[in-house]
């Protein structure tokens, strides 16, 4: 029987697309990036097509498509959850029922109606998606695994084993019970957006203070093998724009308006509520070692976009090798549900690598009449002549928009949609938001290193393909690089292998021939607020409202101001 | 075809115009009277539904089922 798998994601945060045929990734992409919806909820129509079209298949070649999730589940949990909050979650009933009724129940009626496909569809439960999509692309024959998000069906946590083919999980935490939850509710305290600020957050925990952490430890109990109950007096999970109760506000204070002034304890309460996850997770992942007593661990779930707290995973539990792919939130759960059809079920054989640039590429014929169009000259170079410029104009300061080849999975640039800059220079950072990100200043920005390399830099014991890890820098290189070290001595480092990304590789080569400095400033290709750009159209546009000094289209160069 | 044209609109504005003003009082109905008796009784009768953990607890893991699925399962929403 051939096997052409899609996975979907949809229906709450970050919809996916993903195609695998006869258990081999073929395609995977992000539907913001077609909408240009940052974060997008929408049923994933635009990244299916993408899919279907990169290998050549119609629906009618689909032998499945498989859900990140189990409707009815979810709904009674979403129902019994109102109960309990009754009579308080009224708002909260009427703005997600209408939804509910007319999409999230009736996924193979919407499937029929957005594609035609009237196939088989499958459904899997969140978190099996989530461990699937951690384990099955990992190169791991035998692994634990860890996930943990806000919150799937009932479950917003879970931890078992993946041997071979056979994912076996054995515990959950339950609803409402949620360190994804808890992280959130901090987030939108804080004054940031929830699902987008949390990243926000952990930029912030380096600037404070963990003083609040046994003020945490006195709403949240917290066992000793990482399982946890929060006391939800001080939660309100139902109101429209916050998730935090009245008592959380007399306990912790007044809520951050959003955009006003960031204070003391805004740090603390950050630094502190990342103590307190990374105290329960390294918890959990003692506990877990303890029963698997494997050197592997796989995490996977949206609280793993948390590199600072992977990298103490790394550091202080016995697991050796850790893998966390890189759409580790809701958009890996496509990802998940295929590959657990494909390999799982259907016994396909796993290939143990994950390649992160499945997305869409371009030819050049639409990128030269992209620029064309929008009447911006442009000079095409070969290889060796691109990668020697790009590094040229990066030695001379200036901010490069890199746009090559299949778009990446994720919320992290890791090199075909980027904006680059030079590390050595302490002003970059600042640079760069003031011609580009706008990003607040508290926020690092990321080294991408040559793999070969990066140990010379970082205490860094494996590999961070991903972006997901965020090692030390070390003592002596502080000042080499001040672009990219965090105020609390870490940098979130990409490790950039020629194998997975050859052009990316050479680049930043070239740039090490040139200053000696094998690592490049790699900041995703967006506009504040905006998806990650996608076409030529995205690049070329988000160049023109911005003041990035060159953008590079495949081998075609854009200087700013060029005749 | 102006005329179907313009009946297809007219039709898709009586059905928003409907659903706007019937879907909140049938969602209103379906919460105070639904949701709202459901929590009366559950209430009366002291079910888990409305228990929180038990914060006494040794561990706050729970056993996980659901997870091993067979194609028969995976065809299942629930």
């Amino acid at each position: 029987m051939p096997a052409n798998i899609i996975g979907l994601s949809c229906h709450y945060h970050d919809s996916a697309a993903c195609l695998m045929q006869e258990g081999r990734l073929a395609a995977v992409a992000q539907e913001e990036r077609f909408n240009r919806r940052k974060n997008s909820p929408d049923f994933p129509l635009q990244a299916l097509n993408y899919c279907l079209q990169a290998a050549g298949l119609s629906v009618f070649d689909l032998d499945a498509v498989v859900f990140y999730e189990k409707p009815y589940l979810k709904f009674a949990r979403v129902l019994i959850s109102h109960l309990r909050a009754f009579p308080r979650s009224y708002g909260s009933f009427r703005r997600t029922m209408p939804s509910w009724l007319a999409d999230r129940l009736a996924l193979p009626l919407v499937l029929q109606r957005e594609t035609g496909f009237s196939g088989k569809t499958l459904f899997i439960k969140h978190h099996l998606a989530h461990a699937a999509s951690a384990f099955l692309v990992s190169p791991f024959e035998d692994a634990a695994i860890l996930t943990a998000d806000a919150v799937g069906e009932w479950a917003t946590m879970a931890r078992g084993r993946g041997q071979g083919s056979a994912i076996r999980l054995t515990h959950e935490i339950h609803f409402p019970d949620s360190l994804g939850l808890l992280y959130t509710a901090v987030t939108t305290f804080l004054g940031f957006e929830a699902h987008e600020g949390e990243g926000k957050v952990m930029g912030l925990a380096g600037f404070g203070r963990p003083i609040f952490l046994e003020k945490i430890k006195s709403i949240v109990a917290l066992r000793s093998d990482g399982s946890f109950a929060m006391d939800q007096s001080y939660f309100d999970f139902y109101s429209e724009d916050r998730m935090y109760s009245r008592r959380f506000v007399e306990f912790f204070g007044k809520p951050r308006e959003p955009g006003a002034e960031l204070e003391e304890r805004h740090y603390d309460l950050a630094a502190s509520l990342q103590a307190f996850i990374e105290e329960a997770i390294i918890l959990a992942a003692r506990d877990l070692h303890a029963q698997t007593k494997t050197p592997n661990l796989c995490l996977a779930g949206g609280l793993f976009l948390n590199c600072v707290m992977n990298q103490k995973i790394l550091e202080e539990t016995d697991f050796k090798n850790l893998f966390v792919q890189p759409a580790a939130g809701d958009a890996g759960g496509a990802l998940g549900a295929c590959a657990f059809v494909s390999h799982s079920l259907l016994n396909r054989p796993r290939d143990g690598r994950m390649d992160p640039y499945l997305g869409p590429e371009y030819p050049v014929s639409r990128a030269k009449r992209v620029l064309t169009n929008a009447n911006l000259a442009f000079r095409e170079l070969s290889d060796e002549e691109l990668y020697r410029s790009v590094a040229q104009k990066v030695v001379q300061g200036q901010v490069v928009g890199w746009c090559q080849g299949r778009m990446e999975l994720g919320p992290r640039a890791l090199g075909n949609r980027s904006i680059l800059g030079d590390p050595r220079n302490p002003a970059m950072k600042e640079i760069i938001n003031e011609k580009v990100k706008h990003r607040e200043p508290f926020r690092p920005f990321a080294p991408a290193v040559l793999e070969e390399n990066a140990a010379e830099y970082f205490h860094l014991t494996q590999s961070s393909p991903f972006m997901l890890l965020a090692p030390r820098v070390r003592q002596e290189k502080k000042s080499v690089i001040p672009a990219v070290t965090h105020v609390d001595g870490t940098a979130r480092v990409q490790t950039v292998s020629r194998g997975l990304n050859p052009r990316f590789w050479s680049l930043i080569h070239a740039f090490a021939d040139l200053t000696g400095l094998p690592m490049l400033i790699n900041t995703s290709f967006n506009l504040r607020g905006e998806p990650i750009v996608c076409t030529p159209e995205d690049a070329v546009s988000t160049f023109q409202r911005s003041r990035m000094d060159a953008l590079v289209l495949g081998n075609l160069v854009v200087e700013r101001g060029a005749p | 075809m102006p005329l179907i044209e313009n009946l297809r609109r007219m039709h898709r504005g009586l059905t928003a115009a409907l659903r706007r003003v019937l879907l909140p009082g049938c969602l209103f109905i379906a919460y105070f009277f639904g949701l709202g008796l459901t929590w009366i009784v559950v209430k009366l009768f002291k079910s888990r539904l409305l228990k929180p953990a038990d914060v006494r607890a040794r561990s706050f893991w729970h056993d996980a089922d659901g997870y091993e699925p067979d194609r028969e399962d995976c065809l299942r929403q629930s």
